[in-house]
C-alpha cells in the first residue's frame, strides 16, 4: 500500500518533471535557433566555386552567416552593399555602422557576431564583448591612471561602452566601462594632457573591434594580417596575408585575405603573435624572441636575429640572450595552457589581464603539498589535463601531443624519481607567497621609458570619431633595454611576482610653430606619485633553471630600491669651482654646448656636492655642498636658474664625497668617517648618525649597505638600515699587506644578476652565470680591486691572474671608478654579438713622471674574474680628474652613454661610451666649467620604485598590488641563504702584486 | 614659505648689529656692487637692474621714486648685508685647516659615539671600523678618552711655513737649473740654493727627502706654481663664454656687424641682436658680455633689460627653460624663485 501510494505520487511528479524538462529543452533550442537556417546560397557558390566549408561541424549556408541574397544571379544583387559612403580610412567603425554590410563582410565581426554566431555559441560571444580582447580596458585604465587623468586605479574606459548586466559582478571585476573620451582641453604645459590624445589615435587598432593595422591590400605588413571579431583568432592568416583558398574569386596576390575560408579551434601560437608582439610582449618572449634594441643590426646576415621581416621588423632570436619558454620548446601552444575563459572571457568585465586569466602554474603542476586537482584557480576543469595513476599528461589542443607534467610535490619528495635536491631547498613553505615564475623566469625584458611625441604642427585621425584633430602622436618606443634585471613585488593575489614596465612614459610636445615646448617630461599618477610605473607581469619565459637565492636575498635593487643603472640625465648639471656653485643647462643633444645659466657665490671653499632629486619629476630640489672648512651648505634649487643659499652648518671635518638618497645625505668625511644627515626638512639637514673610520674618501650605497672607500683602511661595509647608527659590518684589506696601508680612494657597486647561457645550439639546456654584489675600488697605485660583497659580513677579494693581466697598467694611479650595465649593439656581420654587459670605467694617471697622462679605461667585468679590456688603450682626458659619473642621455630613438670625468684642477670631460665594442670615443668638454672641483648631472632613476623608508616613488597602476614594505625587505635581505664563494686559494687569497707592477 | 619674513627680519637685525663693523673696504665693495647693478651706467639702479627681491629694493629705495641712488644703497642695511654675504666673503682668505685643527675636530667627531656621556668611547659604543679605533686608541687601553686625545695632539708637528709666492715671473726649468746648478750635476743642493724663494720651497718640493731638488722636482714645483697662478687669474677675471672680435668682424667699419659679416654661431648672433635689426652693434655686444657675467639667470639672459627672460632670449634647451619658468607664464623673472 505504501508502495502504491508512493508510486501514485511519484509517477505523476516524474511525468510533470519530464514535461517541464522537455519544455525547457525545446525553449532553449528555440532560444539558440531563432533564425531559420539553410537559406538558399546557390548563386554564391556559383561564383565562389571551390570555397572551403567554414563550419563543417554544423551545416550552414553562406547566407546563414553572411546574409545577402543567395538566389540572385547578379553580384550587386547578391552582395550586401553599404547604404552610405564608406570612410575609406582606418577608423574603428561605430558599433551600429552599416550592420548588414559589416555582417556581409565578416559575420564574426563583434558588431554582428551576437546575431550570427551567438545563436549557438552563447555565452561565448557575449563573453567576448566583455573580455579584455574587446574592451582594452586594462591598458587604457593603466595609461589614464599613470598620467593622472583619472584618480582611480579601477579602469573605466573601453574601446566601446560595455556593461555587465547579468547581475553577477565578482570581487575585483567591473560593472561597466564607458568609451574612451577625446582629450580634454587644458593647459599644454603638462605632459598628461598630451598623453590623453594618444589612446584614440594610436591604441585603437589592436583589439577585436578593429581589423588591425594591416588592412586588405596593404603590402609589407607580414605577420599583421588578421580579421576582426571571432575570426581574428579562429581564422588563420598566412604571415604574408596571401590566400590559399580554393575560392577562385580571391586574388591570390593581394595580401589581407585569410589562408582559407575555414574556422579553427586549433589556434597556434603564431596566430596569437599576430597581435602580441609589442614591446615586452609575451607572444615574442614565449617563442624566445624580443624586439630589437634601437640601432641594433638585424636581418638574414646577422646571427642572433630573425632572418625574415615580421610585423615590419626583425627580432632578436638568440638562445643565449632570450631563450624560449620551456613550454614552447616542448611544442606547446598558448591555448594548451590558456582556457577558453582566459582568452574569450567568462562573462565578467575584468580590469586587467592578471585578473582575467584563471590558469595558474599550479593548475597543472600542483603545489609542494598536493598534486594537481586538474582545476584552474576558479575551479574550472582543465579539459586537456588528464591524470593516469601518479602521472599527469597535458594533451595539446593544437597538435594532440601528450606532454607529461611534472608535479611540484614529486620534485621535493626525496622518495620520488623526480626528486631534485636543489629545488627542494628553495621550494619550501617559506616561499609559498612566490609565483613560480618569480624564480623560473629565464629573463625579464624591460624597456624603461616609453617615449612619445605629440606635434601640433600636424593633425591625425581620431580612430573613434573619424575626424582629424590637431596633434600627431608618434611613439619612439624604448629608452633603456635590459633582459637580465629582476624587480619583484606583490601582485593582486598577494603573491610575489616579477614587475616589468607599464607604460613608463616620457613625453615631448612641439607646439604649432614646431618649437619644442616640453622635452622628455615625466607624468604624475592619479595618486601624485611618479607615473613611470612597473606592474606585475607573467613573463612567459619559464625555464626549469631557476634564479639563484642571492638575486632576491642580497639585492635591494630587486625590491625596487634602485641601482646606479637606468638613470636618465635631466635638464641641469650642478658644479662647484673654487668659490661658486655653477648651474649648467645640460644640452642632451650637444653636451659640449651646455651653458652656465646661473651661479651662486659660496661663502666658503667648496669641495664636493650632492643633489637631492624629486623622485616624481627627476628634478633637483636642493644642492648640498661640503666645504674645505667642514661647512655643509644647503642650496635651494627648486628653480635651478635662481638658486638660493638657505642653510650653512659646521658639522663636518673634511668632506670628500656626498651622496643624497631618499631622506638622507651620506658624507664620506675624511678623518671624520661616515656622517649621515636627515633630509626630512631638506632646507635644514639634521645630523643623525656618524661612524668613525680611518680616512673616508668616497662612498656608494646599495641599501641597507653602504660601501666606504676608507683610504688607508681599505673597503668598509656598513649597515645603514638605521641611518642614526651606521654600523661597520666588515672591512677588507685591499692590498693584502697588513703592514702597508691601503689607498682606497673611490668605490662603486653593482648587483650582477645571473645571465642565461645556452649549452646547446637550440637552447634546450641552459646554465646561469653567478649572481653577485660586486664592489670596485680605486686603490691608487695598487690599481683596481674587485670585491664580492654578496655576503656583507664576509666580503671576498676577487683576484686572479686573468684579472691582474687585464688591469695591469704602467705606474697607473687609479683615482676614480664607476660601473654601468648597458646593452651593447653588435656588429653588422654578427662578429660582435649584441649583449648586455657590465662595464667598469677607471680613471687613472699613468706613464713616466715627466710624461704623466690621465685617461679613462673601460673593462667588461660581466665576469669579474676574467675582465676584458675594452678596445683601445683608454681615452685621454684633461688632467686632474678624479670623480667619474656615467651620464645617460636620450635623443630619440637612441640612448647615449657618457662617462663624465671631473677633477679639482681640470675640466669636466665627457667621453662617449655608447659603442663600447669599438671602445671609448672622445666627445667634449663641458663649456664654461673650468676649474671644476665636482660636478653632478641630475638624473631620473627608472628602476627606483620606493625609498629606504618604504614610501613609494613610482606608482603601481594595478589595484591591490604593492611593493614589499621596508621591514619585509630587511627580513628578506637578512635571511640566511647559501651564498656561493669563489674557491679559496684561486681567487680568495691575494696574490701580492710585485714591486714592479706597484711602482 | 612662512619662514621667509622671519628670516628677512633676522637678516635685517643682524645686518643692523653688524653695521658699525663695516670698514673702509666695505664702502669700496658697496660702490663696486652698486656699479655692478647699474647696468646702463646712468648712476641709478632701477628695480629691473637690482637682483634682489622687491622687499629688499623697497628697503633701499627710501624716497620711493623707483630708483636707488648710490647713497641710498650705501646707507641701507640691505646693501650692506648684500655686500657682506655676496662679495666680501668671496675675497676673504679661506680658513686654513691645520693638521692640529683637523685632529681636534676628528676627536670631536669621535666623541659623538660616546653614548653614555662618560667622556670615554668604549669598543661597545664604537660603531666604526676596528682599524679606526686602533688608530685613535693610542694608549691601547681599549678606550678612546681624553688621554688619547692629548697624546695624539702632542704628536702633531708645528705648522709648516706656506709655500711662498714667487715674485715676478717664474723662470723656466732649464733657465732655473742653468742659473743655480753651479756644479752641473743636474741637482740643486745646499749652497746652490741661493734664491730665497727656492730655499723656502725646498721642504715642499723635495719629495724624495734627499735635501736637494732634482730636475723632476723643480719641474713639479714650477708646474704647481703655474697652475696656482692660472687659478688665481681665472678667479680674478671671469671669462666671457664667447668673445666677439667686433673690430675684426666689422669689415665696413660702420659700427655694426651684420649677418653676412658675422663669423660666429647664428644662435649667438640672435642672442646678441637684442633689438632684432639683423645687425649687432658694439653696445649690444658690450651689454651681452655684461649679461653673461651676471650671477643669476635673469642677469644673464634678460637681453632687453625688462626684468624678464623669454624663451627666445634664453636660447637654450626647452626643458631647462620650462623648469626655470615655475609660474608657467612664458617668462622667467626673479619671482619665479
Amino acid at each position: 500500500m505504501r508502495l502504491q501510494r508512493l508510486l501514485a505520487i511519484a509517477v505523476p511528479f516524474a511525468i510533470a518533471l519530464s514535461l517541464l524538462a522537455a519544455l525547457a529543452f525545446s525553449d532553449s533550442r528555440a532560444a539558440r535557433s531563432p533564425r531559420a537556417l539553410g537559406a538558399v546560397s546557390d548563386s554564391c557558390v556559383r561564383c565562389h566555386a571551390g570555397i572551403e566549408d567554414i563550419h563543417p561541424g554544423y551545416k550552414l549556408t553562406c547566407v546563414d552567416c553572411h546574409g545577402g541574397d543567395g538566389s540572385a544571379a547578379a553580384k550587386d544583387k547578391a552582395h550586401v552593399l553599404p547604404m552610405q559612403p564608406l570612410p575609406g580610412d582606418e577608423r574603428v567603425l561605430p558599433r551600429n555602422f552599416e550592420l548588414a554590410w559589416q555582417r556581409f563582410r565578416n559575420p564574426s565581426n563583434l558588431r554582428t557576431a551576437q546575431l550570427v554566431c551567438g545563436d549557438c555559441h552563447d555565452p561565448a560571444v557575449s563573453n567576448v564583448l566583455k573580455s579584455l580582447h574587446a574592451t582594452t580596458c586594462g591598458h587604457l585604465g593603466d595609461g589614464y591612471y599613470e598620467h593622472g587623468l583619472v584618480r582611480s586605479k579601477t579602469p573605466s574606459f573601453g574601446v566601446f561602452a560595455e556593461t555587465d548586466v547579468d547581475g553577477d559582478v565578482p570581487k575585483g571585476a567591473l560593472r561597466a566601462v564607458t568609451q574612451v573620451p577625446p582629450p580634454p582641453d587644458g593647459p599644454s604645459d603638462r605632459i598628461e594632457g598630451h598623453f590623453a590624445d594618444l589612446p584614440r589615435k594610436a591604441c585603437m587598432q589592436c583589439h577585436l573591434w578593429s581589423p588591425g593595422r594591416a588592412v586588405r591590400g596593404r603590402l609589407g605588413m607580414d605577420g599583421d594580417y588578421r580579421a576582426e571579431g571571432c575570426a581574428a583568432c579562429h581564422v588563420t592568416y598566412a604571415e604574408d596575408g596571401r590566400s590559399k583558398s580554393g575560392d577562385s574569386t580571391i586574388d591570390k596576390d593581394e595580401p589581407g585575405h585569410p589562408l582559407q575560408h575555414r574556422f579553427t579551434s586549433k589556434i597556434p601560437t603564431d596566430t596569437c603573435a599576430h597581435c602580441h608582439y609589442g614591446d615586452a610582449s609575451i607572444g615574442l618572449s614565449f617563442q624566445g624572441k624580443a624586439q630589437l634594441v634601437p640601432g641594433m643590426p638585424a636581418g638574414p646576415d646577422v646571427p642572433g636575429t630573425t632572418s625574415t621581416l615580421k610585423n615590419g621588423t626583425f627580432y632578436i632570436d638568440d638562445v643565449d640572450l632570450v631563450p624560449a619558454d620551456v613550454h614552447h620548446q616542448r611544442g606547446m601552444h598558448c591555448i594548451d595552457c590558456h582556457t577558453a575563459e582566459d582568452v574569450m572571457g567568462d562573462g565578467n568585465l575584468w580590469p586587467q589581464m592578471d585578473h582575467a586569466v584563471e590558469i595558474e602554474c599550479t593548475s597543472c603542476h600542483g603545489t609542494i603539498d598536493a598534486v594537481s586537482d586538474l582545476r584552474t584557480q576558479r575551479g574550472a576543469r582543465v579539459t586537456n589535463l588528464v591524470q593516469e595513476g601518479e602521472r599527469f599528461f597535458l594533451v595539446s589542443k593544437v597538435t594532440g601531443k601528450r606532454h607529461e607534467v611534472v608535479q611540484s610535490k614529486h620534485v621535493v619528495d626525496p622518495q620520488h624519481p623526480n626528486f631534485n635536491p636543489r629545488a627542494s631547498e628553495a621550494m619550501t613553505a617559506v616561499h609559498d607567497t612566490l609565483e613560480c615564475y618569480s624564480c623560473h623566469a629565464a629573463w625579464n625584458v624591460d624597456f624603461f621609458g616609453f617615449h612619445f611625441d605629440r606635434n601640433e604642427q600636424f593633425s591625425q585621425l581620431d580612430l573613434l570619431s573619424g575626424r582629424r584633430t590637431q596633434g600627431r602622436v608618434t611613439t619612439q618606443e624604448k629608452v633603456f633595454a635590459t633582459f637580465n634585471q629582476l624587480r619583484l613585488g606583490f601582485n593582486h593575489e598577494g603573491q610575489v611576482a616579477p614587475y616589468m614596465v607599464g607604460f613608463s612614459t616620457i613625453g615631448s610636445f612641439h607646439d604649432k610653430d614646431g618649437a619644442a615646448y616640453l622635452d622628455q617630461a615625466l607624468p604624475t599618477s592619479g595618486a601624485g606619485l611618479s607615473g613611470v610605473t612597473l606592474v606585475p607581469h607573467q613573463t612567459h619565459t619559464t625555464r626549469k633553471e631557476a634564479r639563484t637565492c642571492v638575486e632576491c636575498h642580497r639585492s635591494g635593487t630587486t625590491w625596487g630600491l634602485g641601482s646606479t643603472n637606468f638613470r636618465l640625465a635631466r635638464e641641469f648639471a650642478f658644479a662647484i669651482d673654487s668659490g661658486r656653485l655653477l648651474v649648467q643647462a645640460f644640452d642632451r643633444k650637444q653636451p659640449a654646448r651646455s651653458t652656465i645659466v646661473a651661479e651662486l657665490s659660496l661663502p666658503t671653499s667648496p669641495r664636493a656636492l650632492a643633489l637631492r632629486i624629486d623622485p616624481t619629476k627627476g628634478t633637483t630640489t636642493h644642492v648640498y655642498v661640503g666645504c674645505d672648512d667642514g661647512t655643509l651648505l644647503t642650496i635651494d634649487a627648486n628653480n635651478p636658474a635662481l638658486p638660493k643659499l638657505v642653510d650653512r652648518q659646521r658639522e663636518l671635518l673634511e668632506p670628500q664625497r656626498l651622496v643624497a638618497q631618499g631622506d638622507h645625505l651620506y658624507v664620506a668625511d675624511g678623518s671624520g668617517g661616515l656622517v649621515v644627515f636627515d633630509l626630512q626638512k631638506p632646507d635644514k639637514p639634521k645630523l643623525v648618525g656618524t661612524m668613525p673610520s680611518v680616512q673616508a674618501r668616497s662612498l656608494t650605497l646599495a641599501w641597507p649597505w653602504l660601501y666606504l672607500a676608507d683610504g688607508p683602511g681599505g673597503l668598509v661595509v656598513v649597515d645603514i638600515a638605521d641611518p642614526a647608527s651606521p654600523r661597520a659590518l666588515s672591512h677588507i684589506d685591499c692590498n693584502g699587506e697588513s703592514t702597508r696601508p691601503d689607498d682606497a680612494t673611490d668605490v662603486a657597486v653593482l648587483f650582477q644578476y645571473s645571465r642565461t647561457r645556452a649549452l646547446d645550439p637550440l637552447g634546450e639546456r641552459l646554465e646561469r652565470t653567478r649572481a653577485r654584489h660586486l664592489v670596485a675600488l680605486a686603490c691608487g697605485l695598487d690599481g683596481v680591486r674587485l670585491v664580492d660583497v654578496t655576503e656583507p659580513t664576509s666580503p671576498q677579494l676577487l683576484h686572479g691572474d686573468a684579472q691582474a693581466r687585464a688591469f695591469r697598467s704602467e705606474r697607473g694611479d687609479v683615482k676614480g671608478i664607476a660601473f654601468n650595465t648597458q646593452f651593447d649593439l653588435g656588429s653588422e656581420g654578427g662578429g660582435i654579438k649584441s649583449r648586455e654587459r657590465d662595464y667598469l670605467f677607471v680613471h687613472e694617471e699613468y706613464g713616466q713622471d715627466e710624461n704623466r697622462l690621465t685617461r679613462i679605461r673601460a673593462f667588461d667585468v660581466s665576469d669579474p674574474l676574467r675582465p676584458v679590456s675594452a678596445p683601445g688603450s683608454g681615452q685621454l682626458i684633461a688632467r686632474g680628474g678624479a670623480r667619474l659619473q656615467v651620464v645617460r642621455a636620450y635623443n630619440a630613438p637612441f640612448l647615449q652613454q657618457f662617462v663624465l670625468a671631473v677633477g679639482s684642477a681640470g675640466t669636466a670631460t665627457l667621453v662617449d661610451a655608447s659603442k663600447m665594442p669599438t671602445g671609448l670615443q672622445p666627445l667634449a668638454e663641458l663649456t664654461g666649467a673650468s676649474g671644476v672641483r665636482d660636478l653632478v648631472v641630475e638624473e631620473f632613476a627608472f628602476d627606483r620604485l620606493q625609498d629606504e623608508r618604504g614610501r613609494w616613488e613610482k606608482d603601481i597602476s594595478h589595484k591591490d598590488c604593492r611593493y614589499l614594505t621596508r621591514d619585509e625587505i630587511l627580513k628578506v635581505l637578512r635571511a640566511p641563504v647559501p651564498v656561493p664563494r669563489e674557491a679559496e686559494g684561486r681567487y680568495g687569497k691575494i696574490e701580492t702584486p710585485d714591486k714592479e707592477e706597484r711602482r | 614659505m612662512t619662514h621667509r619674513p622671519r628670516s628677512l627680519l633676522a637678516f635685517l637685525v643682524l645686518s643692523a648689529l653688524a653695521a658699525p663693523l663695516l670698514a673702509q673696504d666695505d664702502k669700496k665693495l658697496l660702490k663696486a656692487a652698486f656699479d655692478r647693478f647699474d647696468v646702463d651706467k646712468d648712476g641709478l639702479v632701477v628695480r629691473t637692474e637690482f637682483p634682489g627681491s622687491d622687499r629688499q629694493f623697497a628697503a633701499i629705495d627710501t624716497d620711493k621714486n623707483g630708483k636707488a641712488t648710490p647713497s641710498e644703497f650705501e646707507n641701507s642695511e640691505v646693501g650692506k648685508g648684500l655686500v657682506r654675504s655676496r662679495y666680501r666673503n668671496k675675497d676673504e682668505p679661506r680658513e686654513r685647516v691645520t693638521p692640529l685643527a683637523l685632529l681636534q675636530r676628528r676627536f670631536d667627531a669621535v666623541s659623538r659615539a660616546d653614548r653614555n656621556g662618560d667622556g670615554k668611547v668604549t669598543r661597545e659604543e664604537w660603531t666604526g671600523t676596528g682599524a679606526a679605533f686602533e688608530e685613535l686608541d693610542l694608549d691601547k687601553d681599549s678606550v678612546i678618552d681624553k688621554r688619547d686625545r692629548q697624546e695624539a695632539l702632542a704628536t702633531v708637528p708645528p705648522p709648516e711655513p706656506e709655500l711662498p709666492e714667487p715674485k715676478g715671473d717664474v723662470p723656466g726649468v732649464d733657465e732655473l737649473m742653468k742659473r743655480f746648478d753651479k756644479d752641473g750635476n743636474a741637482v740643486l743642493a745646499g749652497k746652490e740654493l741661493q734664491d730665497k724663494w727656492l730655499r723656502a720651497a725646498l721642504p715642499f718640493a723635495d719629495t724624495d727627502r734627499d735635501g736637494a731638488l732634482n730636475e723632476t722636482e723643480v719641474r713639479r714645483l714650477l708646474t704647481a706654481v703655474q697652475q696656482r697662478r692660472a687659478m688665481l687669474d681665472e678667479s680674478r677675471s671671469r671669462p666671457v663664454p664667447y668673445e666677439v672680435p667686433f673690430d675684426a668682424w666689422d669689415k665696413d667699419d660702420d659700427e655694426r656687424v651684420r649677418q653676412n659679416e658675422w663669423m660666429g654661431a647664428l644662435a649667438l648672433f640672435l642672442q646678441i641682436d637684442a633689438d632684432r635689426d639683423a645687425a649687432v652693434s658694439r653696445d649690444e655686444v658690450l651689454r651681452y658680455e655684461k649679461r653673461v657675467r651676471g650671477n643669476d639667470f635673469v642677469e644673464r639672459f634678460d637681453l632687453d633689460g625688462d626684468g624678464k627672460v623669454t624663451v627666445l632670449e634664453f636660447g637654450g634647451p626647452a626643458g631647462a627653460f620650462r623648469r626655470a619658468d615655475r609660474s608657467g607664464d612664458g617668462t622667467v623673472t626673479r619671482s619665479d624663485r
